[in-house]
């Protein structure tokens, strides 16, 4: 199971946010993400259009952002406004899953990546590990966090509560074979009503990270969205790095023993 | 990349990023749009590790790594101040080391969690195994140095200590580059390396502090040797940073991490020099030693603190243009994220949307009412000229025009009509739904009708219009329309 | 209402003006900076953003800049800022009985607001520039 974020149809109204963070219960956030107040008074503006989260993290699993990209062709048109309801990828092949030394995080029987509450003890090792800068620690709680894609609701049959939300249908949840198609088809539909800038991201499960189980449709470069443009799983190079660590052990061993030979020598 | 100061070398990195721009514009007459990110804003998550804590473990665990392999190796052949001194910073590494990494988690009442599971694919996960009966062995082999109980188990606490201590000292570095920061992960090749000959050194550099001048044969040799490879690994692991795009090599040069690696060079230099040219006095050992070790030290915080920039400068900046002088307008909501180097967007003379021809977009245009000359309510002559409409973000963008809609009309009657005559008018219109609510079919008001004839399955008129309104776009869906 | 609660008031969380480019350019405004709304009634601060979204009009030739502000903020809650109520007269809707007016001149200039007396004297100064009080 998975979301297909359709950002053609994505009104900006930021209702994913909210129901998100009304389901979880996760805390409402002062300034940036990760600026580690808590203090509703020092809200502020982020001077980003209307998107004041500015990012995802710990304590904003769904965050809506906001572009105003100049129009395909310089001095036609009006600037593209376009926004887009981002949120963890749950990639096939996940980096924070695999780097987690805890087995806090989890696959879950909805092939989702699932962090445990208690049983993350909050080293921190999943955050540099995400390409996308997805997950992040709670500051003043330890842990790591990010979108369970509602395991406590998919669990009991229920959509995703920003799924739920979403007035536009851009966000939609399901079995990811159907949403895939149903993906195509859409790119499909509005390449022939001439949008050529559409394109899916995170889609194709041959891709650094085996195919987002969260995957979008965008209006322009993932760049302009904030999303890296050819994320890779950081531990499809771990043989490679194991094989490297071990010669340079041994050749520290080696290398000690070497420097007492000689001196027995002398 | 984003910060710092700009160097020639930047352009022979710079060009041939560019030409992995805009597929989709390449060939065409359009000046190639550059951007650098989402308003600026790094992709990369900075990592939550704290400062000193994991560079202080990483140096800790190397240096108590390489001692315990030389404590052995010194017990062997007969140098027992030494082995004393070795066994001694093993234990003491490790204990810092373990100290310090339950210190960074965000629960360290929870440390026993890394236990938890054996997972090859996790370097944290695997170092907690070689941590963990590592600082158990190194500590038991120390306890016995000091007090002289058991020296036989001592012994064999020490040969474990000594089979865990090198994978402690390298695993490490497969712990930093197993992430997605550029600068760590990059350097995947050479950090093992890096860090095994940062642990010789510092390991070799507290022996020359701690044992006896005719004793220290070894360590010097060892020191100078891990001195002059950590040196090498430092220019091996730039060099080959220096060939990737996104100035991921910038984050090793600049800012804390190049201040640190600078003084690494120096002090790893002076310690490795100082090691061979001073061997037969005790007290400059001790001071190259100190030297060697504190270069250790710093290498390690330029490892980290390379990381720790690199995630914050990793913007997808790999498409910056190379001449991309930001554009001197004045900045918009987009232009921390938005750069074009070429012509501005819009030719200076059909800047404002005019009038006279059909406007391509109605939305945006205000017509004045018939002559425009005055307010067609008040009668007031207009006046003309730069004078500022405020308006509530989006309403108040009506059409006046001959014949309108009865749609446009309606429309105009809600949001009221927008003029520029003075802040004072009343709006003697009606709302838009009031004429809904009066409706009367067969003599029954047409709201209570809907609700009477909704009950049971929907429980609203406006959630049974919500559904007529959804099969309707679905309608407009399957006929293939655009949204 | 939304402004006392938290997930709401962090979406949106300060009081702020949309303007153009060339108006910004033309006075002097900068992006999340302070601005003055100054009406004939009275003066509120907002902070500024700056979007092309904003485009000026050409009416018979001249050219009118808009600013676009959302009637949102006041000082209760989490999201606090000036009332653009202050700027106007009251013009009710007959159903809701809710401020209705949409659309009103003003000038905009950069900074914050006066307060107290000055900011009386400002207002005054405008009036009496625009001719509305001798």
């Amino acid at each position: 199971m998975g979301f297909f974020t359709d950002t053609s149809v994505c009104i900006g109204c930021k209702a994913c946010e909210v129901a998100c963070k009304v389901w979880n219960q996760v805390p409402a956030d002062a300034g940036p993400t990760g600026s580690g107040t808590s203090d509703l008074a020092e809200l502020d503006l982020l001077g980003m259009s209307y998107d004041n989260t500015g990012d995802l993290g710990a304590n904003t699993w769904r965050h809506v952002a906001f572009v105003e990209a100049p129009p395909r062709t310089p001095g036609a048109g009006d600037v593209r406004w376009l926004m887009s309801s981002d949120v963890c990828k749950h990639c096939t092949h996940a980096a924070c899953l695999d780097v987690c030394p805890t087995g806090a995080l989890i696959r879950t029987e909805f092939e989702t990546v699932y962090v445990q509450p208690d049983v993350c003890n909050g080293c921190g090792y999943c955050v540099p590990a995400c390409p996308y800068g997805v997950i992040d620690v709670r500051p003043d709680d330890g842990r790591a966090f990010k979108c369970t894609l509602c395991y406590d609701r998919t669990k009991h049959g229920l959509t995703p509560a920003c799924a739920q939300a979403c007035p536009t249908e851009s966000i939609q949840y399901g079995p990811l074979d159907e949403l895939r198609e149903r993906a195509d088809r859409r790119l499909e539909q509005l390449k022939a009503a001439g949008v050529a800038e559409a394109q899916l991201y995170g889609r194709d499960p041959g891709d650094g990270v085996g195919g987002d189980g969260a995957f979008f449709l965008l209006l322009d470069e993932p760049e302009v969205y904030g999303l890296p443009p050819d994320p890779v799983v950081t531990t499809r190079d771990l043989p490679g790095m194991w094989k490297r660590a071990a010669a340079a052990a041994a050749g520290l061993a080696v290398a000690v023993a070497v420097a007492f030979v000689e001196g027995r020598r002398r | 990349m984003t910060s710092g100061t700009p160097e020639p070398a930047d352009k022979s990195r710079v060009e041939p990023r560019r030409k992995r721009g805009r597929k989709r514009i390449k060939g065409s007459m359009v000046p190639e749009a550059e951007f650098t990110s989402y308003y600026g804003r790094p992709i990369l998550k900075r990592p939550t590790w704290k400062n000193p804590d994991i560079p202080v473990y990483l140096w800790a665990g190397g240096m108590a790594g390489t001692s315990s392999v030389l404590a052995v190796l010194a017990d062997t052949t007969g140098r027992p101040a030494l082995r004393r001194g070795a066994r001694l910073v093993a234990a003491g590494g490790a204990i810092v080391g373990t100290v310090a990494l339950i210190h960074d988690l965000g629960r360290p009442s929870r440390f026993l969690n890394m236990l938890r599971v054996v997972k090859p694919t996790s370097p944290l996960s695997v170092g907690s195994w070689i941590l963990a009966p590592y600082a158990g062995l190194a500590s038991a082999a120390a306890a016995s140095e000091i007090t002289g109980i058991a020296p036989r188990l001592g012994k064999q606490a020490g040969w474990g200590a000594a089979l865990f201590g090198p994978p402690l000292a390298s695993y490490t570095a497969v712990l930093v580059s197993d992430t997605a920061i550029p600068a760590w992960h990059e350097a995947r090749d050479e950090l093992p390396v890096l860090f095994v000959s940062s642990a010789a050194a510092a390991g070799a550099g507290a022996g020359l502090l701690l044992a006896a001048t005719p004793e220290n044969g070894p360590v010097v040799r060892l020191g100078a040797v891990a001195a002059g490879i950590e040196l090498a690994a430092g220019k091996a692991l730039e060099k080959r940073l220096d060939g990737l795009p996104g100035g991921v090599v910038d984050a090793y040069r600049t800012g804390k991490a190049g201040r640190w690696n600078r003084a690494a060079h120096v002090l790893t230099t002076l310690g490795g020099l100082g090691a061979l040219l001073a061997r037969r006095s005790r007290a400059g050992s001790a001071l190259a030693g100190l030297a060697l070790t504190a270069g250790s030290l710093a290498t390690r915080f330029a490892v980290f603190e390379a990381g720790i920039q690199s995630a914050a400068t990793r913007s997808t900046s790999s498409r910056r243009s190379a001449s991309g002088s930001p554009a001197a307008s004045a900045p918009t909501a987009r232009a921390a994220g938005w750069r074009r180097n070429a012509a501005p967007r819009r030719s200076p003379a059909p800047d404002t949307c005019s009038i006279a021809p059909p406007a391509p977009h109605p939305t945006n245009v205000i017509r004045p009412a018939r002559s425009a000359t005055s307010c067609p309510r008040t009668g007031l002559p207009l006046q003309h000229g730069p004078h500022h409409l405020a308006h509530r973000t989006g309403g108040a963008r009506s059409t006046t025009s001959a014949k309108r809609s009865w749609f446009d009309q309606r429309r105009t009657r809600a949001l009221g009509e927008l003029e520029p005559c003075p802040d004072v008018h009343v709006d003697h219109y009606s709302d838009d739904l009031e004429p809904f609510l009066l409706v009367e079919v067969g003599g029954h008001p047409l709201v209570d009708l809907l609700e009477i004839l909704t009950r049971g399955s929907v429980s609203s008129p406006g959630e049974r219009l919500g559904i007529a309104q959804s099969r309707l776009l679905r309608v407009a869906e399957q006929a293939g329309l655009p949204p | 209402m939304s402004r006392y609660l938290p997930y709401l008031a962090e979406l949106q969380p300060r009081a702020f003006c949309e303007v153009s480019p060339e108006l910004a350019r033309e006075r002097g405004l900068v992006q999340n900076g302070w601005a003055t709304l100054v009406t004939a009634r009275s003066a509120i601060e907002l902070r500024v953003l700056i979007t092309e979204r904003m485009t000026p009009l050409r009416i018979d030739g001249g050219e009118t800049h808009q600013v676009g502000v959302p009637w949102h903020f006041g000082h209760g809650g989490f999201a606090t800022g000036d009332s653009v109520n202050d700027l106007l007269s009251i013009a009710l809707d007959p159903n809701v009985h809710i401020q209705e007016s949409k659309a009103l001149t003003c000038d905009i200039r950069p900074g914050r607001t006066p307060r107290g007396p000055a900011l009386r004297a400002l207002v005054e100064d405008y009036r009496r520039r625009a001719g509305l009080t001798p």
